[in-house]
């Protein structure tokens, strides 16, 4: 009996060990994500600030003076270095097209010059819908002035669209034609007559693009002022996080 | 035979050996040519002044000289011009004979009076086509000189030596006028005409060696130069440019302060660049900002380069610089080249006179540039009387200043004023004049010499003086004066040699004359009296060439025009050399807008320059402007990625409608434009300088005041108070606008100075001041008239409409303090993962 009782407590001990086992196994592999997943997102988080301070960076650029001259800067960034990390940027022209549909689409047509100058030259298209009213709205993306917004394809090829269910519809496009190009890209907007909409676009200068208060090429109503875009993009080591904004100035 | 006889005998032929020999021995004649002198091989204008002198001792005068050469190293050229009473009689590629001018026309060694006496001189200028060679060849000589009637005459001395060089070039100082601190740019051409390639070329001295202290080297040498296309960052690693032709692969370019090391490059790139090479740091730099190589090159046969170097003004004065192109052995060298000569001060003046040959009686044109390379306006500008300088001519003034004078001269403007002179003097007899410009306050420039003229008996021009590389169906057009007595029945016009390819495909000829193309020359022929070029007349004649010359780098050709006059009336004919230079760049003008505009000191045209070469347009060179009216302003500029370089042409002061021809020049080729200004016949209110205060802060109250004067010699004005001075900040990029009327209402009577007060915030006057907002840019502003405000700027002046107008203000106003700053508006901002 005592020899039995003998033989029981070196199991206890040896289940009792087992389960401190497992159970500082469990620990150290739960602390250990938890380590990781805590720099992952500081690294996220510089990415964010290298992003930051680059937008931060380009628009000082901007608006310095002689900003009738800085205005048109256009090169943008390439690694530049950025609190430990890096940064590149792209300055884009930037317009609104605000408008109310007369009926069931409305093409906006607008000009994008690609050049090879600079550090970071322009490649970039990003136009975004928001609307007020209660029915949904999409967007397209053509590569080509649209003769018949009611037949687009029969004069443009359609390179991306947003038709989703939520708001707003958003289209990021990367210029693929090689410089020097000059090209017409056509936003369609649909929807139904009546709908008032918000469409902003974000894309390499026009051929006229100045310091006015309307843009270049093609001219004349109905968007305002010529305004700015600037898209970045920060990288700490392996995190990378980008931040788009679109500004006017004044004067 | 006694031996008294035979010593007789022996005695009598030694006396006439004796007194023969020494008549034998006294009919000489030497040969020099000035110690040093060289030519280039390929120029088809190079000269040779042979001086030919008849011994004293000599008892016979020379009337025929022949000239020979080793036609395998030299050509002897048609485009050779005798001395004053001499005619060339034959020519040949070995040989050109010389004879005298007869009274009939005739060309012979008949007796007259510019035969060359005993103890007398003439310089033969003679043109010949150096050959080419592997190097450079001193000791280059003639084969012999004769003297072909008057037997007897023999040559004393050595033939002359000169050197034939391999390379041609040219050295040209931009700008022509500037002020202390300013920058000179160099830039020497240069073209191996040798049949080797010529390696690391180079400079001796080097660097060029300037004629005075005033200027100094600051940078260079560079070994070509474009513009960047495009801003370039610290970090860009493809650099961007106009044109990389011309720079060596790999090689190293200069931008600003930086060495960028280059491994390869296309045709518009540099590739596998290292930025801050050289221990220079690596910089962002400026679209259009001026890439200069910094690697030497070769060249191959025919090819051309450029050398650059940049020079500070130190002080004020003139200076010119001296080198020779030279290659790594020095075996390959340019003759001695002399650069323009440049002018440094704040106010200065140079002087031209066009044609550089008339006949007597004819009129010239006279143009004075002034240039305000100071930091003010200069009011008033006007020139002095014009006195004649050195030569024997006599210039009789027929009219000008033209403009008398120029009310208002801003700061880097160029003025120019005109005069027709009438020059009247013997042959050979030189004309030039002299004199120098002042303005308000006791400015005086420079005192200016213009060019010499020399009086001939028949004048000739070729127009355009300046063509395209390989243009086709090109017309030159040739205007031909006769000052002589006889009427003109011929004209020859020889086509230049020297490589070229001048095809006549066709001839204008005047009614009643003939013409028709010839393989070197065009004939055009009267026929008859009545058609001649009579005593005092001009005509002209057109030959149109399918196909012209093909260079690498600028080249003047010669068009030698030789007028023949009507026999029985004693005339002489002339070798006349009109010359054209084909350049490899292609300039042209164009103005904007389309006018004409009012001819009252304010209003403006843009001019501007586009600079091509082989179709493509050049960036990153400089530009001179030049106008027969009005003000420029700047006088250079330039070119961008476009090839443009654009100035602005500010109307003259006239009370009749004007034209102006603006002239854009870069090396040797040049652009014209034609401009109207229609005249200002009522009120002419202009600034009169004294603008103050010159600098203000933001957020202050401030009144300006200035002197205006009525240049109009008939009409008074009377301002009221909606007149006003303004200016605004848009060139920095800022909309707000300083705007004050005139405290009271001013009557300038014709001729009148009056200093103004601009201080009122309304058009009611009262003064008091006008705010300068704080939202302005900090800034120097130019108050340039705008005539359609909105925004105002410069002065408008009125009357209530009958002499309403627009003025500039050429000083400017600073401001500075708490002023306004651009601010930017976030509308939209996104993060992305």
């Amino acid at each position: 009996m005592i020899t039995n009782e003998r033989g029981a407590s070196i199991i206890g001990v040896i289940l009792v060990l087992a389960v401190l086992t497992l159970s500082g196994v469990i620990f150290v592999s739960v602390f250990s994500t938890g380590v990781e997943e805590s720099t992952g997102e500081v690294l996220s988080s510089r990415a964010l600030f290298a992003a930051e301070g680059g937008m931060e960076a380009a628009i000082g650029h901007l608006k310095k003076a002689p900003v009738a001259t800085n205005w048109l800067w256009k090169d943008g960034y390439l690694a530049k270095p950025m609190g430990g990390g890096t940064v590149d940027a792209e300055v884009l022209e930037y317009e609104s097209r605000d408008a109310t549909l007369a009926g069931a689409n409305k093409c906006e047509p607008f000009e994008s010059v690609i050049v090879s100058t600079g550090a970071n030259p322009a490649r970039t298209v990003y136009a975004s819908l928001a609307w007020s009213s209660a029915s949904n709205m999409g967007l397209e993306l053509y590569d080509n002035s649209v003769a018949d917004c009611n037949n687009p394809t029969a004069s443009a090829n359609l390179i991306a669209s947003s038709a989703t269910s939520n708001m707003p519809e958003t289209i990021r496009y990367r210029v693929q034609t090689a410089p020097p190009a000059t090209i017409t890209y056509t936003a369609r907007v649909l929807g139904v007559a009546g709908d008032a909409y918000k469409l902003r676009i974000a894309h390499p200068d026009e051929t006229n693009f100045g310091t006015g208060n309307t843009c270049g090429q093609p001219a004349g109503p109905p968007y305002d002022a010529c305004m700015r875009a600037v898209i970045s993009l920060g990288r700490h080591m392996d995190a990378r996080r980008e931040v788009f904004s679109g500004f006017s100035r004044t004067p | 035979m006694s031996t008294r006889r035979l010593l007789i005998f022996a005695l009598a032929i030694l006396s006439f050996l004796f007194s023969g020999g020494m008549a034998i021995a006294a009919e000489t004649f030497s040969v020099i040519v000035p110690a040093g002198t060289e030519v280039a091989m390929q120029d088809p204008n190079a000269v040779i002044p042979f001086t030919v002198t008849n011994s004293a001792s000599s008892t016979k005068d020379i009337r025929e000289l022949t000239f020979r050469i080793d036609d395998t190293k030299y050509n002897f050229s048609s485009a050779t011009v005798p001395p004053t009473g001499w005619c060339i009689k034959e020519i040949e590629d070995d040989r050109i004979t010389f004879a005298l001018t007869q009274g009939s026309g005739a060309c012979s060694s008949g007796t007259s009076a510019s035969e060359l006496d005993p103890g007398e001189s003439a310089v033969f200028n003679i043109v010949l086509l150096p050959l080419v060679a592997s190097t450079d060849v001193a000791g280059d000589t003639l084969t012999s000189v004769s003297v072909d009637t008057q037997g007897g005459f023999s040559r004393s001395g050595a033939l002359p030596t000169w050197t034939r060089r391999s390379l041609e070039a040219t050295l040209v100082a931009t700008p022509e006028s500037l002020g202390v601190g300013g920058a000179i740019t160099l830039t020497m051409q240069v073209t191996n005409r040798s049949t080797a390639t010529q390696s690391n070329i180079t400079s001796t001295p080097a660097p060029p060696t300037p004629s005075s202290a005033i200027a100094t080297l600051s940078d260079g040498p560079y070994y070509g130069s474009t513009g960047l296309d495009g801003n370039l960052s610290a970090a860009a690693t493809i650099v961007t440019v106009a044109s990389t032709s011309g720079f060596t692969s790999p090689g190293t370019i200069r931008l600003d302060s930086e060495d960028i090391c280059y491994t390869g490059k296309t045709a518009t790139t540099f590739t596998g660049v290292t930025r801050g090479c050289n221990s220079t740091t690596a910089a962002a730099h400026t679209t259009g900002a001026i890439v200069y190589a910094k690697t030497q090159y070769l060249l191959s046969p025919g090819s051309s380069g450029v050398i650059i170097w940049l020079y500070g003004a130190t002080s004020t004065g003139t200076v010119y610089f001296s080198t020779r192109a030279t290659n790594s052995g020095s075996t390959a060298n340019s003759v001695l080249l002399n650069s323009n000569t440049v002018l440094i001060g704040n106010f200065t003046a140079s002087l031209t006179v066009t044609p550089g040959s008339v006949i007597t009686g004819q009129q010239v044109t006279v143009e004075m540039q002034v240039k305000n390379n100071g930091t003010s306006a200069l009011i008033n500008v006007a020139p002095s009387a014009l006195t004649p300088c050195a030569g024997e001519a006599t210039e009789t003034l027929s009219s000008g200043p033209a403009p008398s004078s120029i009310s208002s001269l801003a700061s880097g403007s160029t003025g120019v004023f005109s005069w027709t002179y009438t020059v009247t003097g013997s042959l050979g007899q030189a004309y030039c004049l002299s004199g120098y410009g002042t303005a308000t306050g006791g400015a005086l420039t420079n005192t200016a010499t213009s060019n010499s003229g020399v009086i001939s008996q028949y004048s000739a021009t070729v127009s355009p003086s300046v063509v395209a590389s390989g243009a086709t169906s090109q017309t030159l057009t040739w205007s031909v004066y006769n000052g002589g007595a006889c009427t003109l029945k011929k004209i020859e016009v020889s086509f230049p040699g020297g490589g070229g390819n001048w095809t006549c495909s066709s001839v204008t000829a005047p009614a009643g004359w003939t013409g028709s193309c010839g393989g070197t020359k065009v004939t055009f022929q009267s026929s008859n009296s009545a058609n001649d070029i009579p005593s005092g007349g001009t005509k002209t004649y057109s030959i149109t060439y399918s196909t012209t010359e093909t260079v690498t780098s600028d080249k003047v050709v010669s068009f030698s025009v030789n007028p023949v006059p009507r026999g029985g009336c004693g005339g002489s004919e002339a070798e006349i050399g009109t010359y054209v230079t084909v350049t490899a760049y292609g300039l042209s003008v164009a103005h904007s807008p389309t006018g004409p505009i009012y001819a009252d000191g304010s209003a403006s045209y843009t001019m501007t320059a586009t600079l091509v070469s082989g179709g493509s347009p050049v960036a990153g060179k400089t530009v001179t402007f030049s106008t027969t009216s009005g003000t420029l302003s700047p006088a250079t500029a330039v070119t961008d990625a476009n090839g443009e370089a654009t100035v602005t042409l500010i109307a003259p002061n006239s009370t009749t409608d004007t034209t102006a021809t603006v002239t854009a020049s870069y090396l040797n080729s040049s652009g014209t434009d034609t401009v109207s200004f229609t005249g200002w016949n009522i009120a002419n209110i202009q600034y009169w300088g004294s603008l103050s205060p010159a600098s203000a802060s933001c957020g202050s109250t401030v009144s300006f005041t200035m002197a205006l004067k009525n240049i109009s010699a008939s009409t008074s004005m009377t301002m009221n108070t909606a007149s006003y001075f303004a200016f605004n900040d848009s060139s920095a990029g800022g909309s707000t606008v300083y705007q004050a009327y005139l405290n009271s209402a001013v009557t300038l009577a014709a001729g009148a100075t009056q200093t103004l007060v601009f201080g009122s915030p309304t058009s009611s006057g009262g003064g008091g001041g006008v705010v300068i907002p704080s939202s302005f840019l900090a800034g120097t502003y130019s108050p340039t008239l705008n005539s359609a405000p909105p925004p105002a700027s410069g002065l408008f002046l009125t009357d209530g409409g009958t002499n309403d107008q627009y003025r500039t203000v050429t000083d400017a106003v600073t401001l500075s303090g708490n002023c306004g700053v651009v601010n930017v508006n976030i509308i939209e901002w996104h993060e992305f993962r």
